[in-house]
């Protein structure tokens, strides 16, 4: 399987580093100063980004030729990537939904969804749960602390 | 700010009316329970609960401001050992060993420990704020440009010392931090860098979005992938410090009060590289640094210790010059202008009552925050106990909640979205992520006291080799540096690319 | 012992948490209708603030937020919108409905410094001022025990020494900057400029002996009045707080360089809705117990109105440009 090794996860993340310090090279390289006298702005990324070129490429070198003991990654198994994306695509819409649903809102969803796909609890208790957590949420930090979270249509 | 007893006593009576107290014990609790959640650290903390002083009237309100800070500090440590969640980049040092600690069973002595190495250094750099601020507030102005150079460019060599065998890993893992905070504005000249023509990049990444993607949303993958149940399976062996944990950590949180309250001092030196170079010296001196990273109680003690400290040595500067050490500082002066009281000089002059109070207060508010969180441990170690199903959701919940809070900008709740995924990332990949975190941290302060060093000597180089307190952390730094090549190369060099997983 | 600590922790938490919603539960918004600009405003007023709370733009917003709430009678809610020295915040205003339910806190000179440099989201045009309430004078000033005793002094030794003695200020592209470069026009000298990311770090090095003078903003001076010695304020006036130092002017140099705050709306704003706000706003910054407190923390209250800014702010982008050609060179 692809970067199942330590060695291979080692060639392909110095591929992916090498590839870019050499992206943010070219980026920073269009960094334009007019006032930068003994360090201009660009400098500094410019270095950094070379940094990251080398080391990507040690790794990369270092890896291919490494002749050691395999060592092997612990990568989740498939229902565990499973998990992982459904999570992060949760997560993701989340994200998208607050500011039009406002936070309240978007925040049960995503607690409810959640806690349901990973727990499989009953699900009424996870919603009388997660309404009592927003609600707190709500009123604490909304309502008494004044926080300016995006609010949605109905004003929550 | 001259100090004299009567002075002191009557901060004190001020401090112990019971309103006062009250407010106090108030700050310090609610300021716990807010850092406590995991994804909300001490910066967002005080930012979200600073309106509620607003309706008090100015002694009561900075007491709790002050006590707020406080409880926030400590709560951020508390996630850092129960959940592996560090609350400030301060915090870090705490996590490593002190979530192994929990992972022990060890959590309840290790949050033990936590509080009383909390306390003991901020009661004794309180005592140097008290008794020696005037002579100190110079140590605060003795760095210029040069010396600060110096400091970072020691706390980052240290940093990737720290990564042990790993040293190309963590050397890419700093450059990656210090170049990712690189994006958005220059600090100094306002030129757009990396930003690719959008004005979202503009805002640049917040270190404080950085720290809870790789440690709480990070974390979280980690633990779903895995379809746990709770976060560690160990049953919890001890609630509270044996006497051997504290013969272990005594020295410890002696060493680090001191280290952190002197680098306190600085305003320009962030918390979290006194942490750092307070564990580090704790390892070197200690007689079982193999221990280090796997669960040494005084690791946690030096860190913790050095983070109280170094929030006292604040206090001198913020008094003595109205200047503020960190964001978390800079919002308390934020609170304080509000009441129309302008820290510095001029507020010991026209309102000595008051300094002394608040003075006097913080010596209680330690106390207070000691009586507090060694009864709550018990209650902190449960945190670990929710089933991960519900944990894990809100844990992200509140890591939106702290990401969003500190500029109010969704574009940093995405980009702790994406350090989470990176942290999972390099967890899997053995990447280090301290270097990472520091390097954030450090890498605009590190730029722009280069860039004003190379103006003030107009290009040499040199400036950071003829000022002495400049050149000791220069060669400091430059050991270091060198320690680490020949660790790295006196070993078989295949072990480069292999042997990071120790 | 445990548990009583805990009930003790709960019940402290209940009582504050009920006496807080009492306080703030009060306040509910109106609901909304879509009728003309006449009736403006109807609804709560969103006010932008671009820079970090506890910051001096936010302390202002704060100062202002009851007595506008009385004026305009409705709710003003403080947001913030932080990063890019303001840039990100200020695009977010051209952007919003210009109904004049988004309002925004400005600086000068940054809005008209950020869109010279780079694209930033906004152009200088499309921040329409309401008002422009406090004035910030940059002064020159130098430590107690510096050989420097007046400008003249000060001056002479740089004429002797280009590009030797040290100047500190906050950040490059800012006032501070500008109000250099225009000193060494006008005088035919050359310092060494040293960008800050702020007044803390500029004053500390400042305090430590690190550079040799700053340009500094008036309140920090004030803050600082007992350590240091300011040569001349860049202001029109001499500055109340500091009676015997001269301005720029009058030792025949003509400097006048300042941050300054204000407010202002999204380009399109119907003209009544900018005249009330104006109203509200010049109505508080004439105000004698603000502009108390105000100068009592260092600051010059100002009141300019909407016509007045837009020229001012015309004539400053000219100067500026001038300047900023010259850099580019």
């Amino acid at each position: 399987m692809f970067m199942r090794t330590q060695r291979a996860a080692d060639m392909v993340s110095g591929a992916i580093l090498a590839a870019l310090g050499l992206l943010s090279l070219v980026a920073s390289l269009n960094i334009s100063g007019v006032t930068g006298e003994h360090l201009h702005p660009r400098t500094l990324p410019y270095l950094l980004s070379l940094v990251i070129f080398i080391t990507g490429l040690a790794l990369l070198l270092g890896g291919w030729r490494y002749r050691g003991e395999e060592k092997i990654i612990a990568w989740p198994d498939r229902e565990g990537w499973k998990r992982i994306l459904i999570s992060l695509a949760s997560i993701v819409v989340y994200l998208f939904l607050l500011e039009p649903l406002g936070f309240t809102l978007s925040s049960f969803l995503l607690l409810t969804f959640l806690i349901w796909y990973l727990g499989r609890y009953n699900l009424i208790l996870i919603i009388l749960m997660d309404l009592a957590t927003v609600v707190t949420i709500y009123y604490l930090f909304y309502r008494l602390l004044g926080l300016n979270f995006p609010v949605g249509p109905l004003g929550w | 700010m001259s100090f004299s007893w009567s002075l002191l006593l009557q901060g004190f009576t001020q401090a112990l009316t019971p309103v006062n107290l009250l407010y106090a014990i108030l700050g310090s609790l609610v300021g716990t329970l807010v850092g406590v959640l995991p994804g909300i650290g001490p910066t967002s903390a005080i930012a979200i609960l600073l309106p509620l002083t607003t309706i008090l009237p100015p002694l009561p309100a900075i007491i709790m401001m002050a006590a707020i800070y406080y409880g926030a500090m400590y709560g951020g440590s508390t996630t850092a050992i129960v959940v592996n969640i560090p609350g400030e980049a301060s915090s870090v040092p705490t996590a490593m060993d002190g979530y192994q600690l929990a992972r022990q069973g060890r959590g309840g002595p290790a949050l033990g420990i936590a509080a009383i190495s909390s306390f003991v250094a901020g009661t004794i750099s309180l005592v140097g704020l008290t008794f020696f601020a005037p002579l100190l507030a110079g140590v605060a102005l003795a760095f210029g440009p040069p010396e600060y150079f110096a400091l970072m460019f020691m706390a980052l060599s240290l940093v990737i010392s720290l990564s042990g065998r790993a040293l190309l890993k963590g050397l890419i893992a700093t450059a990656l931090g210090l170049l990712v905070a690189m994006v958005g504005l220059d600090p100094l000249t306002g030129e757009a860098r990396l930003t690719f023509g959008t004005v979202s990049l503009m805002a640049g990444v917040n270190f404080i979005s950085v720290i809870i993607g790789l440690f709480a949303i990070g974390e979280v993958l980690v633990n779903i992938e895995r379809a746990a149940l709770s976060i560690y399976e160990n049953k919890i062996r001890d609630w509270l410090p044996g006497l051997e944990d504290l013969k272990y950590s005594l020295g410890a949180m002696l060493r680090s009060s001191v280290i952190g309250f002197f680098l306190g001092l600085l305003p320009g030196c962030s918390p979290a590289v006194t942490t750092f170079i307070a564990y580090d010296a704790e390892k070197k001196v200690s007689k079982r640094p193999h221990l280090f990273g796997r669960g040494a109680i005084e690791g946690v003690a030096a860190a913790e210790g050095a983070n109280n400290a170094t929030c006292s040595g604040g206090f001198v500067p913020l008094f003595s010059f109205g200047i503020p050490s960190g964001p978390a500082l800079a919002v308390l002066l934020g609170g304080f202008m509000m009441y129309g009281l302008q820290p510095g000089p001029m507020l010991f002059k026209e309102n000595p009552n008051l300094v002394w109070a608040i003075i006097a207060s913080m010596y209680i508010g330690n106390v207070i925050l000691l009586v507090l969180n060694l009864p709550l441990v018990g209650l902190w170690a449960r945190i670990a106990l929710i089933p991960f199903p519900i944990l894990g959701p809100l844990i992200i919940l509140f890591s939106v909640i702290g990401a969003y809070s500190v500029r109010f900008l969704m574009f940093d709740v995405w980009v702790a979205l994406i350090f989470g995924i990176l942290g999972y990332l390099m967890r899997k990949l053995n990447f280090p992520l301290a270097p990472m975190v520091l390097a954030t941290v450090l890498a605009q302060m590190l730029e722009t006291s280069l860039k004003q060093s190379l103006v003030l000597s107009s290009g040499s180089p040199l400036i950071f080799f003829t000022r002495p307190i400049a050149a000791v952390f220069m060669i400091l730094a430059l050991v270091m540096i060198a320690w680490g090549l020949w660790l790295q190369f006196s070993g078989r060099s295949a072990q480069l690319a292999a042997d990071e997983s120790d | 012992m445990r548990r009583k600590v805990w009930r003790l922790a709960a019940l402290v938490a209940l009582i504050t948490v009920s006496t807080f919603l009492l306080v703030t539960g009060c306040g509910q918004t109106q609901p909304q209708s879509q009728k003309a600009e006449d009736k403006y405003p109807e609804k709560q007023i969103t006010y932008l603030i671009t820079f970090d709370p506890g910051g001096q733009s936010d302390r202002e917003a704060r100062r202002q937020q009851p007595l506008l709430e009385k004026i305009l009678g409705q709710k003003i809610v403080i947001d913030y919108k932080v990063g890019g020295g303001g840039a990100v915040g200020w695009s977010e205003l051209v952007r919003a409905k210009p109904d004049g339910y988004t309002i925004a806190g400005f600086n000068l000179p940054h809005i008209i410094l950020q869109p010279m440099q780079q694209e930033t989201g906004y152009k200088t045009e499309q921040i329409v001022p309401v008002a422009l309430f406090q004035s910030t004078p940059l002064g020159l000033a130098v430590l107690k025990d510096s050989p420097y005793q007046t400008l003249e002094d000060f001056l002479n030794a740089a004429k002797q020494k280009p590009g030797e003695i040290s100047i500190g200020g906050s950040g490059t592209f800012s006032g501070h900057q500008m109000g250099t470069l225009r000193l060494e026009k006008l005088t035919g000298t050359k310092f060494k400029y040293v960008p800050f990311t702020g007044s803390a770090p500029q004053i500390t090095a400042f305090l430590g002996g690190h550079v040799d003078a700053v340009f500094a903003n008036s309140d920090d001076l004030v803050k600082q009045q007992d350590k240091i010695r300011v040569l001349a304020f860049a202001g029109n006036e001499r500055f109340e707080a500091f009676p015997d130092v001269p301005t720029f002017k009058e030792k025949g140099l003509d400097l006048v360089e300042a941050i300054d705050r204000g407010v202002a709306v999204p380009p399109g704003t119907p003209d009544n809705v900018i005249k009330k706000l104006e109203t509200a706003f010049l109505q508080i910054a004439k105000d004698p117990e603000i502009q108390a407190q105000m100068k009592k923390e260092g600051f010059v209250p100002i009141a300019m109105g909407h016509d007045e800014c837009k020229a001012y702010i015309e004539k400053m982008t000219g100067i500026y440009k001038e300047i900023v050609a010259g850099l580019k060179n």
